[in-house]
């Protein structure tokens, strides 16, 4: 029988053992990520992002080494990284000499190549392209629909700057703290921010730097948005009376030539009783800048603590 | 007909040479190599003709040129060309079957049996992975292509007509239910399929070469040998069974074959429109000879136009990528305009 004993042990000890950790070279560490486990540079210093709005951005509000990034093509004029050019201003863009690679949907795999990054940050709707850039450099896919703060972890891990993202982070409770503080009650305000188009009215949780400063200090919502933990596009505009509020936020992007009177008007057009709302009666409706307030960013939370603090601190809504 | 007629053993062996199709074959032929050379050596990364050609004898200037060039460029611009031969040979039989000079891979659901599965597997259950889109794509080609034709076929007489009426219908219906997820589906999964979508050669590699070759060795020569069954459908089913042609037979295996190469194709690199149409067109304005010949010069006209819209859609705004899908679209657009309005003329509509 101790044959068949011996066989059994060795199965188990064969089946039963945790997979073994990613064997990295010197100056590289496992890293795990949205399509496995890859070895990655301790510290990259020439990072190469695939998106530009929520890595490149966040990367560069941090102080991260990135060095080359995606694009978008301007009607008329240069290429601009969406949300660094608008939270951080295009000189401050311009002046980090980014390497731009084109567009990010598909990515140009020899314009990444062509760079040298030591890490390459994708998405995941762009992982068809993961062999290829796995050739060139260690290359990493961000999960999908993470909460504000891990999305902005997991970039700070990525590329070694975790002690930074924890000062920033820090600095942003004391931030939420002074803001609670001079708010009183924020519990008793309902803040309601929601878009109008023209299929509907649309809500997202968890959109960006303004829906995480909403919670983080405490502000109520209206029941629908409270319950609904997806979101959704596309809901009637008869239901408006459900998106009523103490403060209501809608927002607008002055990049694509929206102004408020135009979208007043556009919501005239859709549903022209928004403004028997009692949020826009007493004058609490405030439009917000998408590209900035939306953005994952430091600077995009303090603006919304900003905002927000303002439109509420020291006033009475009931 | 431009013809020449080689004859041997004192007459009693002729052989039919039509020389201009010949000829333009061959020179369709220098055309793919050429966009080929041309291809390798032009893109976002910097590498001059001495360079490509150091690279692909093994003595490459460095690891990245070696990446480029092989593992980038050459299997790309291979696909691109195997894809576009196998969609405007499926383009040209089902012409031929259906008698219908508008009929391409689309009429019988592929590439929106296709396009239904991979948008609804990546938006509703992204979990199954990226790995399994050409699978899924097959298999949804497949089962919307076989839908259609058994719904084409459970009455006798007029199956070509049904076939045709049965293929619009459905895949109006099919493209429908893949709008409504793209609309409603969570951004960043329909981006992804959206990229699908719009045809994605960029993202190929060898493991599809070899696939799509072996592919083609077993179904092109099938191809091939159905010139003659072809010849006798195009000229009507009683013509074609006064010939001695099994038609009803003759048919079916013929779209299935057609079907075959299409979801094959479509499942390496997605729907790429139109050059299943506009292919057979070209072809027959390049050259006019019989239907053997025709199909030799359908799959090289329909390699190079994909071969040359890839290669365009990469180079022409690098480092911006233009998918290989919208490129075929833009020139098959046009073709196809033009193609209903000399239908028109030509039927006094």
């Amino acid at each position: 029988m101790k044959p068949l004993y011996g066989a059994f042990a060795a199965a188990l000890v064969l089946f039963a053992t945790p997979a073994l950790a990613l064997d990295c070279d010197v100056g590289m560490r496992a890293f795990t990520h949205a399509a496995g486990e890859t070895c990655i540079p301790e510290n990259p210093q020439r990072i190469a992002s695939l998106r530009d709005d929520d890595v490149t951005t966040p990367l560069m509000d941090m102080g991260a080494a990135v060095f080359a990034t995606v694009s978008r093509e301007a009607e008329g004029g240069p290429r601009w990284v969406r949300g660094a050019a608008d939270i951080l201003g295009y000189a401050s863009v311009a002046d980090t000499g980014l390497i731009d690679l084109g567009g990010h949907n598909p990515p140009d795999v020899e314009a990444v190549a062509a760079a040298g990054p030591d890490l390459i940050i994708m998405r995941g709707y762009q992982i068809d392209v993961l062999d290829q850039l796995q050739t060139v450099a260690p290359t990493i896919v961000m999960p999908d629909d993470m909460p504000f703060f891990d999305h902005m972890a997991w970039l700070a891990d990525a590329a070694g700057i975790q002690d930074r993202f924890d000062a920033e982070r820090a600095a942003y409770q004391t931030r939420i703290a002074a803001a609670k503080q001079r708010i009183g009650d924020p519990g008793a305000i309902v803040v309601s921010r929601f878009d109008m188009w023209d299929d509907g009215l649309w809500y997202y949780p968890n959109w960006g730097a303004i829906d995480q400063v909403i919670n983080d200090i405490g502000f109520a919502k209206p029941a629908l948005q409270a319950e609904e933990p997806e979101g959704f596009n596309g809901m009637s505009v008869e239901r408006i009376q459900e998106f009523d509020g103490d403060v209501m936020l809608a927002s607008i992007a002055p990049r694509w030539d929206q102004t408020e009177a135009m979208l007043s008007a556009q919501w005239d057009g859709l549903a022209p009783f928004w403004r028997d709302l009692d949020g826009v009666r007493t004058g609490n409706l405030f439009w917000y800048e998408r590209d900035i307030m939306v953005g994952y960013t430091f600077e995009s939370l303090n603006r919304s603590i900003d905002l927000l603090t303002v439109v509420t601190a020291g006033r009475d809504f009931n | 007909m431009s013809m020449t007629t080689l004859e041997g053993f004192g007459g009693r062996l002729a052989l039919r040479v039509p020389y201009r199709a010949v000829l333009v074959s061959v020179g369709l032929t220098v055309a793919i190599i050429g966009v080929l050379t041309w291809s390798l050596m032009t893109g976002s990364y910097p590498l001059d003709g001495a360079q490509v050609w150091a690279t692909l004898l093994g003595d490459a200037p460095s690891d990245t040129a070696t990446t480029v060039v092989w593992e980038f460029r050459f299997p790309r611009t291979l696909v691109a060309f195997i894809v576009g031969a196998f969609l405007a040979l499926s383009g040209a039989a089902l012409q031929y079957v259906t008698r219908n000079p508008l009929a391409d891979p689309s009429l019988v659901g592929v590439s929106q049996g296709a396009a239904l599965v991979v948008v609804a597997v990546t938006i509703l259950a992204p979990g199954m992975g990226y790995y399994m889109r050409p699978i899924l794509a097959f298999g949804g080609s497949l089962v919307v292509a076989a839908l259609i034709l058994l719904a084409s076929s459970s009455r006798r007489g007029g199956e070509t007509l049904r076939f045709i009426l049965m293929g619009i219908g459905v895949a109006a219906l099919i493209s429908s239910v893949t709008s409504a997820l793209l609309t409603y589906g969570d951004i960043d999964r329909a981006m992804s399929a959206l990229g699908w979508l719009a045809g994605s050669v960029h993202s190929v590699g060898w493991d599809e070469v070899r696939w799509l070759t072996v592919t083609a060795i077993f179904v092109v020569p099938a191809f091939m040998a159905a010139a003659r069954p072809l010849s006798a459908i195009r000229f009507g089913e009683d013509v074609a069974t006064g010939l001695g042609i099994r038609v009803r037979m003759a048919r079916w295996g013929l779209i299935i074959l057609a079907v075959a190469l299409a979801a094959t194709a479509v499942a390496a690199v997605g729907p790429l429109g139109f050059v299943g149409l506009v292919a057979p067109h070209l072809a027959r304005r390049l050259a006019h000879s019989g239907v053997g010949m025709h199909l030799v010069l359908t799959g090289l006209t329909g390699a190079l136009l994909v071969g040359l819209a890839d290669f365009a859609g990469r180079a022409a705004f690098a480092p911006v990528q233009i998918p290989a899908g919208l490129v075929t679209a833009m020139i098959g657009v046009p073709v196809f305009v033009a193609l209903i309005l000399r239908t028109q003329a030509r039927s006094q509509l």
